[in-house]
């Protein structure tokens, strides 16, 4: 069964001018990344998350919920669509279809909005079987001695 | 009523809120001020009556009016000449209704204000017409004449919408609707004013967008207020270029169409609406602004060329050429065509004004 | 706090008016406290607008273990950019919010202190957050001490530091006590 990466990569195969596709949540935190970029994924993150969210105000004047946001530059396009838990970002050169990338943002919002649902079920099912391993009073003092030895 | 008499109302009612000189003349003085009395709500109440003559009484309970008592025409005009010239130390326009006015008085009392008085008389034109009084234009009626000395307005479009409007209307409402529309009229001019006095300068797509005015009711404001206030504010407010003005009525083509607006820089140079929406055309320079942060954050983006914002109900698109063009157009099936429509009237008006246009 | 792989994300912000020192505050934590192998990225991301470089925030994520990663903005204190103040607001687990205690800013102070309680009127998720005062610039001349002015603010009920942002006093020490809490709230919802 495919996961979001397949997804994801999914997309940078079948069109070849993109270059980059990124899955976060609605806060900016990366969930999923494809393709390479300059920026660390979490600076790319929290950088698109803000860049959707200011253009939303606009939205919210117009009483409009924003659904998708279209950015050309001289190299690159950008295509921003959002989702219930998230925000899906296509990268592609600046000679790519925008109709096409379109039409892939929307198949792929489909899947993944029905997968990230999953995931967050199968999530809180492991929270609650304590498979993360959370920190316990030693482990949070450790962590917490480390701030106060730093540079002290 | 009909539409010829519609016409003359419309005639009546610009010859009022311009300002214009009108004499009204019949058999009797009770006779030609009962007339006034008829029509005297086409006079803006903002401004100050200021009433001289036989004042009947119902004209003596005008609010605020002012009653000129001296009996001699050299004081009476002394008193007109100052209550006139106070209006340009800011005090309200005024209004100089004379009530049964004699030949003298039409002739050289009344004849030394060049604006915004009306006199009721029982003396034909042949009996004052001078020089500095001529009759223009008249109505007659079977109860008397209105002879206008200053010709009636050419564009009196907003006095005959309000004419038609107000066909069935009972005399309160009438009364509503038209103080209503001069004091909005007499309020943006105000408000040009005190713009200019911050700016200097207005571009006339931003006064458009300020008073929510299309272009001939901003050249009515302008008309209207430079007979009030004796300023012509023409030079101080820049025309929006032809070329420009052609692509904006270009673009009134594409039917999904709710606004556009041009930018020099920060100045808006173009602006049109041409369905309701409330949508501050400055939201364009901000989306330009925050696209622009963004980029500089990440590298080898390019130049800013195109933005699109779609919600459910509703497109933005922002063009960067790099004057900022920005469009609001109601989502359709396929915004891409819309967007190449857009884009084919924009090239025609960029190649039309060379590498850009100018305000 | 918010679940994604095998990672739980918490997000601070440091919230105060403009010049308050939030950004210095970022910074000296950034430089002096923050071990290396923490640092996710190699510098603190600064967004600017185009119109006189007027700050949007400031960003920069640490992974203090191999699953809990901290996420810390700072919000600008333009109020033009009012909305994106509001936006960071959202999801946050824990704020600092950063007071000017020199006298002449008691005002400004009062206005964000509206704000804030604003938001936290509008939000049930952010009453459930950390929240500490810092009281910054303690060391300049004619300013108020922390306690009288938490009073003035009516922002007494936080626990609160007077620190110096320029010269990293009490930072670390209020730092310590915002992890630490988020911590052990991580460590209350694991428990079976």
């Amino acid at each position: 069964m495919a996961n979001i990466k397949d997804i994801i990569d999914g997309i940078m195969k079948r069109v070849p001018e993109v270059v980059g596709v990124i899955l976060i949540d609605i806060d900016g935190i990366p969930i999923e990344v494809a393709g390479r970029f300059d920026m660390k994924p979490e600076d790319l993150g929290a950088l698109l998350s803000a860049c959707y969210n200011s253009y939303a105000q606009v939205g919210t004047e117009l009483m409009q919920k924003l659904e998708s946001i279209i950015v050309e530059y001289g190299d690159l396009k950008l295509c921003q669509n959002r989702m219930p838990r998230g925000l899906l970002t296509i990268i592609a050169g600046k000679n790519a279809h925008i109709g096409m990338i379109r039409l892939e943002a929307k198949r792929a919002i489909d899947v993944l909005t029905k997968m990230m649902q999953d995931t967050m079920e199968m999530r809180t099912e492991m929270v609650k079987e304590m498979k993360f391993r959370m920190p316990d009073s030693r482990g949070i003092a450790d962590i917490l001695s480390r701030f106060e030895k730093e540079g002290s | 009523m009909t539409i010829a008499q519609d016409a003359w109302e419309a005639s009546l009612l610009a010859a009022m809120w311009h300002r214009n000189r009108i004499v009204i003349q019949a058999s009797s003085v009770d006779s030609a001020n009962a007339l006034f009395s008829l029509w005297k709500y086409m006079v803006p109440q903002y401004r100050t009556f200021v009433l001289c003559g036989d004042v009947p009484k119902t004209a003596r309970y005008i609010k605020g009016a002012k009653i000129v008592e001296a009996k001699e025409p050299e004081a009476q005009r002394e008193a007109f000449e100052l209550s006139y010239a106070e209006e340009e130390l800011g005090s309200p326009p005024i209004q100089i209704v004379y009530f049964g006015a004699d030949p003298t008085v039409l002739r050289d009392v009344l004849s030394a204000i060049p604006q915004g008085w009306i006199a009721t008389t029982t003396h034909p034109p042949r009996a004052w017409e001078t020089e500095k009084t001529r009759v223009r234009d008249a109505l007659s009626f079977a109860d008397g004449t209105f002879s206008f000395l200053d010709p009636i307005p050419k564009d009196i479009f907003i006095e005959r919408r309000l004419i038609q409007d107000m066909r069935d209307n009972s005399e309160g409402v009438r009364d509503f609707k038209v103080q209503l529309k001069q004091s909005e009229v007499h309020l943006a001019f105000q408000a040009m004013l005190t713009e200019l006095e911050s700016t200097g300068l207005l571009t006339q797509s931003y006064v458009s967008e300020m008073l929510n005015v299309r272009e001939r009711t901003l050249a009515k404001i302008m008309a209207i207020g430079s007979r009030e206030r004796r300023v012509d504010l023409s030079s101080f407010i820049q025309r929006t270029d032809p070329t420009i003005v052609g692509f904006l009525k270009e673009m009134s083509s594409v039917k999904e169409l709710y606004l556009a607006a041009l930018f020099d820089g920060e100045n808006l140079v173009g602006y049109a609406k041409y369905r309701d929406i409330n949508f501050p055309s400055q939201n364009f320079l901000r989306i330009v602004g925050a696209v622009g942060a963004y980029a500089r954050c990440a590298s080898r983006t390019g130049p800013l060329k195109y933005v699109e914002i779609n919600t459910r109900h509703l497109n933005i698109l922002v063009c960067v050429h790099p004057i900022v063009f920005g469009f609001v157009l109601e989502a359709g099936p396929n915004p891409l065509m819309v967007r190449f429509k857009v884009e084919e009237s924009l090239g025609k008006l960029v190649k039309a004004a060379g590498t850009a246009p100018s305000r | 706090m918010r679940y994604y792989g095998n990672k739980v994300y918490f997000k601070i912000l440091f919230f105060g008016t403009a010049l308050a020192g939030k950004t210095t505050s970022l910074r000296w934590l950034y430089s002096n406290v923050i071990p290396r192998d923490m640092k996710m990225t190699s510098e603190i991301k600064s967004i600017e607008t185009s119109f006189g470089q007027t700050l949007l925030f400031d960003f920069t994520p640490i992974q203090i273990s191999p699953h809990i990663v901290v996420r810390l903005f700072t919000a600008t204190g333009q109020d033009y950019y009012l909305s994106t103040r509001r936006m960071l607001f959202e999801d946050a687990d824990g704020i600092f919010f950063v007071v000017d205690c020199q006298k002449k800013e008691l005002e400004h102070n009062r206005e964000f202190v509206v704000e804030f309680n604003r938001y936290l009127d509008g939000s049930e998720k952010l009453r459930r957050s950390e929240i500490i005062i810092l009281y910054n610039k303690i060391d300049l001349e004619d300013t108020y001490p922390a306690r009288e002015l938490g009073r003035l603010l009516n922002l007494e009920m936080y626990p609160g530091y007077e620190v110096s942002a320029l010269k990293g006093i009490n930072l670390r020490e209020s730092f310590i006590v915002m992890v630490r809490r988020l911590l052990e709230r991580l460590e209350q919802e694991a428990r079976p």
